[in-house]
């Protein structure tokens, strides 16, 4: 940490040219508008298959009584997954000391906001008596993984929110004089959110502190997340849910997806928002090689989940491992491993493939088959319960999402870009005041090897 | 002389033949305390009309710590009408019973009453199953048999670990029961069955018209409620009144018996032949649905053999993967 | 299993029990309870008499209008029902002996060539005795009960003897039978070994039930006595113990120690968080003030 008496904030200049780059994407522009406007409208035409569920029940998905868990639950499953990768970025790497991850850091946060918040709306969608919500606080069982997981989701969602808005404060402090062409409403915003941050030393080992604790905090809390959301199905009997591994194997199954998303979202930043200098191809790079990384690891746990009850053939797990492999989920499977995991895998080994484009295209395909995986997790085993299935209509067995469950699934995935979206056209992407502060060590640290002193302004890397 | 002798032999010789039962039964079970004072109701847990050969009318009551004794009918006030009182009584469950189950595999021959009866009293759709008969095949070269296979009433349900609400519970008496005005409706419960017993009403419910007004009683799980769980309770409500469950009672085969473990006794419902529960099991070599998992189900089977009629051609099932999907 | 099957076919009723006849004539009356009764107990199996809608099974019940069925004695048909065989429940338990002749008496409808050969009827009042009292009493050292018939005769209790006698304890859903059916001897008295690990309430306390088998003869004669043989019901409630599936009341403590103190340490210190951010809040009110 900073010694007292040294000064916390980059030179004004270097404030002055960072914060017109990232400030620039920040307005309501016509674009903005009319994005908002067309997920606005897909959205209430979402919503109204909602209704439909209300008044009808659930009849109207595709869910019966042997597959009682859908498309809803899978889709729960994988917002919260991707939303695990603001803890990985912020805190593991961030501890670690690695400061290229700064310019990112805000991004993942964005996605663990938005996928944590829809994440309980998500889990709502699937309730039968939605109004009864409120039961889990007023009756919770504290024996339930429910109960727990709405527990450590809440948790997760304050502590992101948390972590997002404690390092905005001193880039709302330097917004609020620079903005120009913004409604007075968001200047307001700013400036309540900002709270009356002046830069000050003792504001920023106030904040400092503040923020070291949620870093530490939330390693556990998103190691509970997961690994709760896998208890979900690890407490029961069934074959392919049955398993010790389900904690880490969701665990690195959910940094596989975040990562993916993180890439993504830089793609779309350094092109839409023009911050190229800041999103640079090194960190592409960067973050395709931790995407290999959380591959690696997340293949080695697919290798232990199927391989070993696979050497055993146990009934019904012969069964289960039957319908994945060349049984009628066997396209699905594959196709899922291969696109969604091993080849991107392979690929990004590549220099060539870790660069912006590439690295995209490929994450899109891993973030695809992440979605696909949790449904081949949640679906199939749920087809082959130990007493067989017997007179029952004969749809009753197989599982096929309907048109109103995908669109009220749909529909969660519109608000998450709905989040997204707001949040980054009203705050900054990227961290001002870490990027400058960045900046002005390399311009220091280049200074110091021309052999001046350079004791007097400067900041230091915290 | 010999008679009066015996008598003092046996020292509790309470023979009942006394003229006032009702004196009697507050002195056998120090029951009287406030009903007797004010002349009042006795308050009972549950009840069933029998009809007596004497002059008065009696009801045999299950008096609160569980004894079933009989009373003069006018001296009970119903008090079973209201949600509150249903609920409570629902939760608690009959003191000092645990209820057991048989089913006599070598007798089953799938008629199927048992659902219907089930399905009638429960109001359900015809799909929808708290008891249903499967046709099973443990594996190849290993005989087809009838299974009816009602909830399992674990001593350790892995239902009831996983409810986020305590909407299903375990009472005293061993039933695991469901509270539809508490349900959320998330399923975990299905997920976590092994026996698949749990069902789930997708749809609003059969006669949901009907009975709007219908007060809920958690012991027969009716008014049944859209979006809520619901399952087999061993028929709570008649156990309460001294009755076999809906699906004992209708077997024309003999395959069910039922009964109190406290008793040692088990009840055929077709035959109504009360043996001993420890014998039954004991002589037919009986078992339990998956014990390896733990669950320690209140259901106990009797394996298929000796049957008295052969499989039906026509429900030759074939292997069990076969069948299911 | 065919073997057993086989000898299913072939069904022996004793020579006096073939015999036996009702003890009232059959009527209409009969006829109609008849049918009610059978509706209820029968049908599933034998289906409509007459129709031959009866269940495909094996041995197959019959159709009772057939000649395979009407060809039997009314003894034979009563024994039939009464005693049950393989498939064939038994309805000792289910149907009074009227009932039973009352079923006898439907079957028997479906017969336009059946003449009912009535008993002579035997009521109470054409017996020795003008009332029938039974007295049980407990020999604990031999784990016995005794029964004594008596009967009054003239103003004099006398004993019944050479008739058949059962012993049960009541339980939920009906009634234990105690030892085998014994038949009292001159003095009227017959005894019964109950078991040492008979199961009583919480008090131990067993209700007993003696009963004269010969319904016939006697009518339904019955006493109820209780004594204290049976072993203390002493089972505690299933959802007694603390467990994971039990309510919150009865959590296991790691589960409640570790759940809360987790929340409240995670949110005890997001609260001290909270808590910097007002102290930020202050401290740059302080500074612009400055």
């Amino acid at each position: 940490m900073n010694n007292t008496g040294q000064k916390y904030i980059a030179r004004k200049e270097i404030i002055d040219s960072v914060s017109s780059d990232i400030l620039r994407p920040v307005r309501q522009n016509r674009s903005f508008i009319l994005w908002m406007g067309f997920l606005g409208i897909a959205l209430i035409a979402c919503l109204y298959a909602y209704t439909i569920q209300l008044r009808e029940g659930l009849i109207v998905t595709g869910l019966r009584d042997f597959v009682s868990w859908g498309m809803y639950i899978a889709n729960f499953v994988f917002f919260v997954a991707t939303s695990l990768i603001g803890m990985l970025i912020s805190a593991v790497l961030g501890l670690i000391g690695y400061s290229w991850i700064k310019p990112i850091a805000r991004i993942a946060e964005i996605i663990a906001v938005a996928f944590a918040a829809v994440a309980g709306l998500v889990i709502i969608s699937d309730m039968g008596r939605p109004d009864r919500f409120p039961y889990l606080f007023m009756y919770g069982r504290i024996h339930s993984p429910i109960l727990w997981d709405v527990t450590v989701v809440t948790t997760y969602l304050v502590l992101s929110l948390l972590l997002y808005l404690l390092p905005l404060l001193p880039d709302l402090a330097i917004a609020k004089s620079r903005l120009k062409n913004v409604p007075g409403w968001l200047i307001k915003v700013y400036e309540i959110l900002s709270f009356k941050w002046v830069h000050s030393n003792e504001q920023y080992k106030i904040l400092f502190r503040s923020i070291r604790i949620l870093l530490i905090l939330i390693i556990p809390t998103a190691f509970a997340i997961h690994t709760v959301t896998s208890w979900l199905f690890a407490v029961t009997h069934r074959s392919g849910w049955n398993s010790t591994i389900f904690g880490p194997y969701f665990l690195t199954g959910a940094f596989v997806s975040g990562t993916a998303a993180v890439i993504i979202a830089m793609f779309f930043y350094r092109n839409n928002f023009k911050l190229k200098s800041y999103i640079t191809a090194d960190h592409f790079d960067k973050m395709a090689k931790l995407l290999v990384l959380v591959s690696v690891v997340y293949f080695y746990f697919n290798i232990n989940e199927f391989l070993v009850p696979g050497y055993k053939l146990e009934k019904f797990d012969a069964i289960h491992l039957e319908a994945l492999f060349s049984g009628h989920h066997a396209l699905l499977f594959w196709s899922t491993q291969l696109l969604g995991l091993v080849i991107p895998m392979i690929l990004l080994l590549f220099r060539k493939m870790r660069k912006p484009l590439p690295a995209a295209i490929i994450s899109v395909f891993v973030i695809a088959g992440a979605w696909m995986k949790r449904y081949i997790i949640v679906i199939p085993t749920q087809e082959h319960p130990f007493l067989p299935i017997q007179h029952v209509p004969g749809e009753w067995f197989v599982y096929k999402p309907t048109l109103t469950e995908t669109a009220i699934t749909l529909a969660s995935v519109i608000l998450v870009l709905m989040i997204i979206t707001i949040l980054s056209k009203t705050f900054p992407v990227v961290s001002i005041w870490e990027v400058a502060e960045e900046k002005e060590k390399v311009v220091a640290k280049e200074s110091s090897n021309q052999g001046y002193d350079n004791n007097g302004e400067k900041s230091i890397n915290n | 002389m010999e008679e009066e002798k015996r008598k003092s032999l046996s020292g509790e010789n309470n023979e009942k033949t006394s003229g006032n039962p009702r004196r009697d039964f507050l002195k056998k079970f120090g029951l009287l305390g406030a009903a007797a004072a004010t002349g009042g109701a006795a308050i009972y847990t549950g009840y069933r009309y029998e009809h007596s050969k004497g002059k008065h009318e009696t009801v045999k009551v299950l008096t609160d710590d569980n004894r079933l004794v009989e009373i003069p009918a006018d001296q009970v006030k119903d008090v079973t009408s209201d949600l509150k009182v249903l609920q409570t009584r629902g939760r608690e469950g009959i003191k000092s019973r645990r209820w057991v189950m048989v089913i006599d595999l070598s007798k089953c021959r799938n008629a199927r009453q048992c659902v219907n009866a089930c399905q009638s009293a429960h109001q359900l759709r015809p799909y929808e199953y708290h008891i249903n008969t499967l046709i099973m095949k443990e594996d190849q070269g290993t005989p087809p048999y009838f299974m009816p296979k009602p909830c399992q009433h674990c001593d350790n349900p892995p239902c009831v670990s996983v409810c986020p609400v305590d909407a299903t519970f375990k009472r005293q008496d061993g039933i695991v029961l469901i509270d539809n005005e508490r349900c959320i409706g998330c399923r975990f419960c299905i997920a976590a069955c092994p026996y698949s017993a749990r069902i789930f009403h997708w749809e609003k419910p059969k006669n949901a018209e009907a009975n709007k007004d219908m007060t809920y009683d958690v012991e027969l799980n009716v008014p049944q409620k859209k979006g809520t769980i619901t399952k087999c309770l061993f028929s709570a409500d008649r156990l309460r009144e001294g009755e076999l469950p809906y699906c004992v009672s209708a077997c024309p085969n003999g395959v069910f018996y039922f009964g109190d473990e406290n008793e040692d006794a088990v009840t055929n419902g077709t035959t109504k032949e009360t043996v001993r529960l420890s014998t039954l099991l004991e002589d037919n070599g009986a078992y339990r649905l998956m014990p390896e998992l733990g669950t320690d189900p209140r259901v106990y089977y009797l394996p298929p053999r000796n049957r008295l009629f052969d499989f039906p051609e026509d429900q030759q099932p074939g292997e069990h993967k076969d069948f299911i999907l | 299993m065919s073997g057993l099957k086989s000898t299913a076919q072939e069904w022996e009723v004793s020579e006096d029990k073939q015999q036996r006849l009702a003890p009232f004539a059959f009527n209409d009356q009969s006829v109609t309870a008849g049918e009610e009764l059978y509706n209820t107990n029968c049908i599933s199996c034998h289906g409509n008499p007459g129709q031959g809608n009866y269940q495909q099974l094996d041995p197959i019940p019959g159709d009772p209008a057939t000649e395979k069925i009407q060809s039997n004695s009314d003894g034979s048909i009563y024994y039939k029902i009464y005693e049950g065989k393989g498939l064939m429940p038994s309805f000792r338990n289910i149907l009074a002996p009227d009932e039973i002749w009352e079923v006898v008496a439907y079957i028997r409808s479906f017969n336009d060539s059946y003449k009912q050969l009535v008993a002579e009827v035997q009521k109470l009042e054409n017996v020795r005795w003008s009332e029938i009292k039974i007295l049980l009493a407990l020999n604990r050292e031999n784990k016995e009960l005794t029964a004594t018939v008596k009967g009054l005769e003239e103003d004099k209790w006398t004993p019944v003897p050479n008739t058949g006698l059962i012993v049960a304890a009541e339980r939920y859903f009906g009634q234990l039978q105690i030892d085998e059916e014994k038949l009292t001897d001159e003095k009227g008295m017959a005894s019964f070994t109950y078991p040492e690990n008979i199961k009583g309430d919480t008090l131990g306390h067993v209700k007993l039930q003696s009963m004269l088998t010969d319904q016939d003869l006697f009518g339904r004669v019955s006493t109820d006595t209780t004594f204290r043989i049976g072993m203390l019901n002493d089972a505690q409630p299933l959802n007694k113990e603390r467990a994971l599936w039990n309510s919150n009341k009865k959590a296991p403590l790691w589960l409640i120690i570790s759940y809360i103190s987790v929340v409240l340490a995670v949110w005890g210190f997001i609260f001290y968080v909270l808590f910097q951010l007002r102290k930020i809040y202050f401290a740059g009110k302080k500074e612009t003030v400055n």
